[in-house]
């Protein structure tokens, strides 16, 4: 694939650098050509310096042949701009960008802008580890980042059916399961009249991002 | 009108006292509190303190009851996402940006901006006609300064004096409206005389202005 990276700091690097290991042919656009520094010596990618929102720094980029444009710069309304442009003008197929602020990404998510958000996936991450919830492990569906988690059956539930408690999901977390002690899994659904037992681990579910 | 001004720099500042003078309610979002502050005493109207490209802020300035919101930070970007989420998540109907970069203005108006304004652009087509075509004085601007209703003198000693209209090759983009001679008005056809002393009215794309001078015969030699 041809790759398009809009930002070379601590994240467009890396990502460059992985992008680069697997095979792929990266360009990568920064304002401040000290950034590339980043990048090792061996980094056989393009590397552009100019302002990325220029539609003449994008082409030279190689924005209208590129399969993918990822926009991670550190200011969230030039990476939305820049998906917007590679999307509206330069037809680029898959585009994404980063933001930080979660309900400015929300926003332009509902208007069918991929978005990362590392401030909801860090802030998920914490929470797991804060509260005495195990984390089981994250999975990636196409944009979203789902997260698992588990935890013992509390003894204020232990004997009641496992229905009554998906009462509180909502759309973006929840109970997804129990898991027994012989390891088997129970899907959490509003008709289950399994008993929650005391060896018994709730799986949570949440939508991180 | 309720009016959002995101930005309270000098462009910023002088657009909400404008504002205020033809009697709108303008509420100016800022970040830097300094320039809050002036504003605040100078001007004596409500100013938020935060991002005008967060959702906190248009909230804070309750967005949803604005007629328009005009974005005139220094940075395009600010001004596309400011009007953007004024759109699409608050409803404004009207949304002004202003585009310091003049590349910029054909993908913020595909975007969705619905007036995106380049003060580059305006500057070098106003400095154009002062210096180019000094003869001709615009009266108005149509289309947002795409076009203009100008007004123009034959002098006297008139190369060209007697020459019919059809005669000449004027540009495409621009119309003789009328003809004003010795006091009479004459709204021309192809056949009508142009004498020196005639007061013409002529709406003319800016582009073509300069072709539009140089055809009439009216540049002077170099």
């Amino acid at each position: 694939m041809n790759v398009l990276v809009v930002g070379c700091g601590p994240l467009g690097s890396e990502l460059c650098i992985s992008l680069e290991k697997e095979g792929h042919d990266v360009s990568v656009i920064d304002p401040d050509p000290l950034q590339f520094d980043r990048l090792p010596d061996d980094f056989s990618g393009y590397t552009v310096t100019g302002i990325p929102i220029d539609q003449d720094v994008l082409k030279e980029a190689g924005i209208e042949g590129c399969d993918a444009c990822a926009a991670v710069t550190s200011d969230d309304n030039t990476n939305l701009m820049i998906c917007q442009i590679a999307t509206e003008l330069f037809h680029v197929p898959r585009v994404l960008a980063r933001i930080y602020d979660p309900r400015r990404g929300e926003v332009f998510r509902q208007f069918g802008i991929h978005t990362v958000c590392p401030t909801n996936l860090s802030t998920a991450a914490i929470l797991s580890m804060l509260t005495n919830r195990e984390s089981l492990g994250t999975v990636y569906i196409d944009c979203a980042t789902i997260h698992f988690d588990e935890a013992p059956a509390p003894s204020s539930i232990w004997g009641r059916p496992l229905g009554h408690l998906c009462a509180k999901n909502d759309e973006e977390s929840g109970l997804f399961g129990l898991l027994h002690a012989d390891g088997n899994l129970t899907l959490a659904a509003p008709s289950s009249k399994v008993k929650i037992q005391a060896d018994d681990r709730m799986i949570y579910v949440k939508v991180a991002d | 009108m309720k009016v959002i001004v995101v930005g309270g720099g000098k462009v910023g500042y002088y657009l909400t006292k404008t504002l205020l003078e033809h009697g709108h309610e303008p509420y100016v979002i800022e970040n830097k509190r300094a320039l809050c502050k002036n504003i605040a005493n100078q001007l004596d109207i409500p100013v938020y303190c935060g991002d005008g490209t967060s959702i906190g802020a248009l909230e804070g300035v309750q967005a949803q009851n604005a007629d328009a919101l005009i974005a005139v930070t220094g940075r395009d970007e600010d001004n596309l996402i400011a009007c953007q989420l004024a759109k699409r998540k608050f409803g404004v109907k009207r949304t002004v940006a202003r585009v310091n970069n003049p590349k910029n203005v054909m993908i913020m108006k595909k975007l969705g901006v619905d007036i995106p304004v380049s003060s580059t652009d305006n500057m070098a087509r106003l400095l154009e006609r002062e210096v180019d075509t000094a003869a001709i004085k615009q009266i108005l601007s149509l289309n947002r300064g795409e076009a203009s209703l100008s007004e123009l003198e034959i002098p006297m000693g008139y190369k060209n004096h007697g020459i019919r209209l059809m005669e000449l090759d004027l540009p495409a983009e621009s119309v003789i409206v009328t003809i004003t001679r010795n006091g009479e008005l004459i709204i021309p056809r192809g056949n009508v005389q142009l004498l020196e002393g005639d007061e013409l009215l002529v709406v003319c794309a800016n582009t073509a202005l300069r072709e539009l001078s140089e055809k009439l015969g009216l540049q002077e030699k170099d």
